[in-house]
């Protein structure tokens, strides 16, 4: 392992060391001034939340908070038990959909990189046609709350997506990299399709798993779509619903105060800042796991011995 | 569930008595039986979640009333395609989409080759974490706060880049006013939030390839160069058909959010940024055809399809290892 | 052994596992409203008489929905012998869900449905609402008699009545409103005021006198801000987006608004003052509108200043304003904003038709579901008058239960007030209601179908002019362009349908 991540520091000439030095200078300034342009505005974000509606939009943005206040954060978690209870069914679809659906896609991605299976074009072309063509909203909506009784459930966020067409067919180019001897020479040592798949294919695709593993996470993370569809139940809400609702229904608030008597007047333009910082944290502390995977990938020389 | 335990189990020697009988029946489970079973989770979910609502399609050629449901409603032929065809609109979005989705597959493609490459050569573990999280922000700033961003950046009075260019003595821009900027200004926003996680795909694929490709193209004296050429790309190029294929696919349709909260929905912009998904949005908001929406969503997937089938068609001719299906 | 068996078993067992520990948990008690209606529906439909099944908009969860639940059921039960399940759903995913619902002929009892959110056309178009004309007649006298006929025409779809119209402010009341300081300060007077023109002045001292982020006339990009048709006198046409009406004329028929001659001078007249740069450069976003509102950024804003407006602008800005009424009070659809409909799936008509009579009728029935329990969610703080307030330790943020849209659950004028500064505001409101001359065209509703291609595309077309009532247009050049695009795309056989139908409308009257 420490055999790969090391060769470009074993050049020995003098001339290799200069250019590596000079070549390694400008590749940091380049990936420095992008990481820059992604995360100032992030910096930005989280200025924006501690400060006031009145101050953003009179003054402008700004890297540090003005008229630091809290009060963004107090009209979002005004609710704690609720906000608590949203986070913990976020994390419960994500830890169960994700490496679920990871399973599901590897396998039947896996099965069509297998020549010797006559159906695997196939199958391709059935997963490919998912992405094109889509019944529309109604007739899903049909079907999961009338035929499939999956409305307020935990099961209606997780199932639908384990599959995702596109992702299928990304890892399919993945398995396709192994080399094909090693799969070949399992398969003679009387290995099943079963045991060469957990044992060979998967260690070996790791970052190609952790790839797809990572955005089946983000995707369930983030879907607040699904909830808008099927949930009801507030216990349901995750926590990206939750806060989908909470900051669009201040858009409605100046309508509503059109005819009502109280005005509510809430920090709209913080409050949607502090939805981003609010949805991003519990992400950002379970990114440095997968993360180690792209950065020094178990590679497949360093696994055949 | 017999059989799914036999087909499961590829080792001929367990093999039964009345499969030895059958020889082509017994190659056939050997060589289908594992995969099957492989594909049957994903096979089942896939026709409950996607198949069976796709009936449902047949609602773009009727005129849906709620309380006759879908196989009651009236069938209509295909008055529901009419609104996208015959304005002067109708060459403008399709131009526009066609175009801009151009423009961000090629810009896209090629700067996420180019973060992951340089990626894959950064030493240091805590810098390449670093960049790696650091670009992957953009990501979770929805595009409503994109706008609000861009608006801070380009607006006329207390614009950032107005007053950047005052500096200059440059006159101040009125940005919401003029089309001719915004394909640019789409495109990089795009690239900007797309970077971190397009960029992973090609970047996996970099750490799978066996370093000893490299050390024999060492040996060789290939320049850095060199190998990036003749092993690091080609070893890319899977990916980059099958990514490509899928934006092919959706060449109709748009990132909605991007086109409506980036351009803050200014009617000054359409002449560059009218795409098909922000018409079919404006041209249905108050009459909330259901009928209208499907065929909207009928003709951007056939298009797709067409286009999908010919491409597909190309790459077998070249490589049939490499074709989508 | 066979793994997918083994992958799936366990799947279905994790799931049911973490369900179940997901309920078991306490936190999720905060649950509304526990469905056992919905489950006796769906079963056996004769249990479902127990409860009527509500949907509604809310502004936010509140905890105490299950309390006020129980209290509004146990009285309900009391009067008409059924309970009420209460499903608020959030505003911002209200309609969306509703049209989810219909298009998919979800079984439920009663919903909000108003022109502007859960589309009341849309829905009686589609099937989805129940014909309760007569049963209103029969079952709830009282409100039928107390909502005049006038306003009963403008829900009416082919003379038919498909809901229960919540009184509150139906007319327009349009005119200018102003932050008090700057009237002041600029000596704006309005015994003198009695056009938009006479503010020119005005707005010539404050554009001379304020710094440049102060705007004369402050507009947002989504067009508010802009002149209202009511003002020049041109009438909506209900179920169309497309055509104008002549109020004041008897017989009006429909026409494109660029051939409504008093629209054409309105934008000539915004124009005008736009190249005078009382709207500043350009317009604010959206999003920017209600900040700028509250650090006093522009002098005037043209809007809906119905009675007590003074008063509630002040609760949000903590200064004080100024405001007229400028256009003559029409009853459009006005009455169309606030209604509650009975859904066709239901199983129990005439108990929803029940309970119309007694929210509409008995004030402590109202404001419970308005305001919650007393002394609970809210205390007296004048009985006489009729004004309420939060108990101390309660805020409007933190209020378990605070839906503020009195307006969405009947008689808005039943009420009691929130704000000592508002008493008599219903009272007046009610007589403006009363007063309103009714448009030539109340009660017609466009049928769009023969048309709907037509109208799809004239719409997107006419969004991308929505700023010409704001002068951010050069006029000479739009004007004639938009006219141009909207007739290649048939803009006159739209007005023709729409006359063809108004004229039996109207012989069939």
């Amino acid at each position: 392992m420490s055999n790969a991540t090391r060769t470009p520091k074993m050049r020995s000439a003098n001339t290799y060391w200069l250019s590596n030095l000079v070549g390694q200078g400008a590749i940091n300034l380049f990936l420095l001034a992008l990481s820059l342009a992604c995360l100032l505005p992030f910096v930005v974000i989280l200025a924006a939340s501690f400060s006031t509606e009145n101050s953003i939009v009179n003054q402008g943005y700004s890297l540090l908070p003005k008229d630091f206040n809290t009060l963004a954060y107090q009209y979002l978690l005004v609710d704690s038990a609720q906000v608590l209870q949203s986070y913990l069914v976020s994390v419960t679809i994500t830890t169960i959909g994700a490496p679920l659906g990871l399973l599901i896609m590897a396998l039947v991605a896996y099965a069509m990189t297998r020549k010797h299976f006559q159906y695997r074009k196939a199958v391709a072309f059935y997963i490919f046609f998912t992405m094109l063509f889509s019944g529309g909203l109604v007739p899903s909506y049909i079907l999961i709350t009338q035929y499939l009784q999956l409305k307020d459930t935990l099961a209606v966020l997780i199932v639908p997506s384990l599959v995702v067409g596109g992702w299928v067919l990304i890892l399919r180019t993945y398995f396709r990299d192994l080399p094909e001897e090693l799969l070949d020479a399992a398969r003679i040592d009387g290995s099943g399709e079963w045991r060469t798949f957990f044992q060979i294919v998967v260690p070996l695709s790791t970052p190609g798993l952790a790839t797809v593993g990572l955005f089946s996470m983000l995707m369930y993370w983030n879907d607040w779509f699904t909830s808008l569809l099927y949930i009801e139940k507030t216990a349901l809400f995750p926590i990206q619903y939750l806060l989908y609702t909470i900051v669009n229904n201040m858009d409605f608030l100046d309508l509503l105060s059109q005819q009502a008597g109280v005005r509510v007047d809430p920090p709209r333009i913080p409050a949607r800042m502090a939805m981003v910082v609010l949805a991003i944290g519990p992400i950002l502390l379970a990114y440095p796991f997968v993360q180690r995977y792209f950065v020094r990938g178990i590679r497949v020389g360093s696994l055949k011995e | 569930m017999a059989t799914a335990v036999n087909t499961s189990t590829v080792r001929p020697s367990k093999a039964t008595d009345r499969l030895q009988r059958h020889p082509r029946l017994q190659r056939w489970i050997r060589n289908n039986g594992a995969p099957l079973m492989m594909c049957l989770p994903a096979i089942l979910l896939l026709f409950v979640f996607a198949y069976l609502p796709m009936f449902g399609v047949i609602i773009a050629f009727k005129e849906y009333r709620f309380d006759a449901g879908i196989l009651g409603s009236e069938w209509i032929g295909l008055t529901n395609f009419k609104f996208l065809f015959g304005t002067d609109i109708a060459w403008r979005i399709t131009r526009n989409t066609l175009l801009l989705n151009f423009l961000f597959i090629i810009t896209g493609t090629v700067m996420n080759i180019l973060v992951a490459l340089l990626m894959n050569e950064v030493q240091g573990t805590l810098r390449a974490r670093f960049y790696q999280s650091a670009m992957f922000l953009p990501y979770f700033i929805s595009w409503v706060v994109v706008g609000y961003f861009v608006y801070a950046f380009l607006n006329v009075d207390q614009g950032i880049l107005n007053q950047f260019l005052a500096r200059f003595g440059i006159d101040a821009i009125a940005w919401y006013r003029k089309p001719d900027y915004w394909p640019t200004i789409l495109v990089i926003t795009s690239l900007w939030k797309g970077v971190g996680y397009g960029s992973l795909l090609y970047l996996a694929i970099m750490l799978g390839i066996s370093p000893e490709y490299y050390e024999a193209a060492k040996i060789d004296g290939a320049t850095k160069i060199q190998q990036i050429l003749y092993i690091t790309l080609p070893h890319l190029i899977p990916v980059v058909i099958i990514l490509t294929m899928f934006s092919i696919a959706g060449i109709f349709r748009s990132d909605f959010g991007l086109f409506f909260n980036v351009t803050r929905n200014q009617p000054t912009l359409y002449p560059t940024t009218d795409v098909i998904d922000t018409f079919v949005y404006r041209a249905l908001r108050q009459m909330n055809d259901l009928g209208m929406s499907a065929a909207a969503g009928v003709y951007q997937s056939v298009v797709g399809f067409v286009l999908v089938l010919v491409a597909n068609w190309i790459v077998r001719r070249i490589d049939p290892d490499r074709a989508l299906f | 052994m066979s793994d997918p068996k083994m992958a799936r078993i366990s799947r279905r067992n994790f799931l049911k596992w973490t369900g179940t520990a997901l309920a078991a948990s306490g936190l999720a008690a905060c649950a509304p409203a526990a469905p056992q209606a919905q489950q006796g529906a769906a079963t056996t439909g004769a249990a479902a008489t127990d409860a009527l099944v509500y949907y509604y908009g809310t502004r936010a969860n509140f905890k105490d929905v299950a309390v006020v639940q129980e209290a509004v059921s146990k009285f309900l039960m009391d009067k008409i012998g059924v309970g009420i399940q209460l499903n608020p759903l959030d505003w911002s995913t209200y309609s969306d869900k509703m049209q989810l619902k219909n298009a998919a002929s979800e079984k439920y009892d009663m919903a909000f449905t108003a022109n502007w959110t859960n589309d009341y056309y849309n829905n009686v178009k589609n099937g989805t609402l129940l014909d309760i004309t007569d049963s209103l007649q029969k079952l709830a006298p009282t409100l039928w008699k107390d909502v005049n006929p006038g306003a009963w025409d403008s829900a009416r779809v082919q003379k038919k009545v498909y809901a229960a119209i919540n009184q509150q402010t139906w007319t327009a009341n349009f005119g200018p409103r102003c932050p008090k300081q700057y009237a002041d300060k600029y000596g704006l007077d309005w015994d003198k005021i009695n056009k938009l023109e006479d503010m020119e002045p005005f707005w010539e001292a404050v554009k001379n006198g304020e710094p440049a982020d102060v705007k004369a006339i402050g507009c947002d990009d989504k067009g508010s801000g802009a002149i209202w048709g009511v003002y020049y006198k041109a009438g909506v046409i209900g179920g169309s987006s497309f055509g104008v009406i002549n109020l004041d004329d008897k017989d009006a028929k429909a026409m494109p608004d660029w051939e409504f001659q008093p629209w054409v001078d309105t934008l000539k007249m915004v124009k005008k003052w736009n190249d005078a740069g009382y709207y500043g450069k350009e317009p604010w976003p959206a999003a920017d509108f209600a900040a700028k509102e509250r650090s006093a950024k522009y002098a005037s804003h043209f809007h809906n200043n119905k009675p007590g407006v003074e008063a509630e602008m002040k609760s949000i800005t903590s200064f004080d304003w100024t405001a007229k009424i400028l256009a003559k009070n029409y009853l459009e659809n006005g009455p169309a904003a606030t209604m509650t409909g009975v859904n066709k799936q239901t199983t129990n008509a005439d108990a929803c038709i029940k309970y119309f009579e007694q929210v509409n009728t008995d004030k402590d029935l109202y404001n419970m579901l308005c305001y919650g329990i007393e002394n609970k969610h809210w205390v007296w703080k004048d009985k006489e008058k009729g004004v309420i307030g939060l108990p101390d330790g309660v805020t409007a943020e933190n209020s378990p239960y605070n839906p503020n849209s009195d307006w969405m659950f009947g008689n808005q004028f039943n009420a009691y007030y929130t704000d000592p500064s508002k008493v008599g505001a219903w009272e007046a409101t009610r007589k403006l209601n009363e007063e309103a001359t009714p448009s030539p065209v109340v009660g017609f509703v466009f049928d769009q179908t023969p048309v709907k291609t037509e109208l799809a595309q004239i719409q997107a077309i006419s969004e991308e002019y929505k700023t010409l009532g704001t002068g951010f247009f050069d006029l000479d050049q739009a004007l004639p362009e938009y006219t141009k695009r909207a007739k290649d795309s048939g803009a006159d056989k739209v007005i023709e349908e729409i006359n063809k139908q108004l004229d039996s409308w109207r012989a069939s009257k």
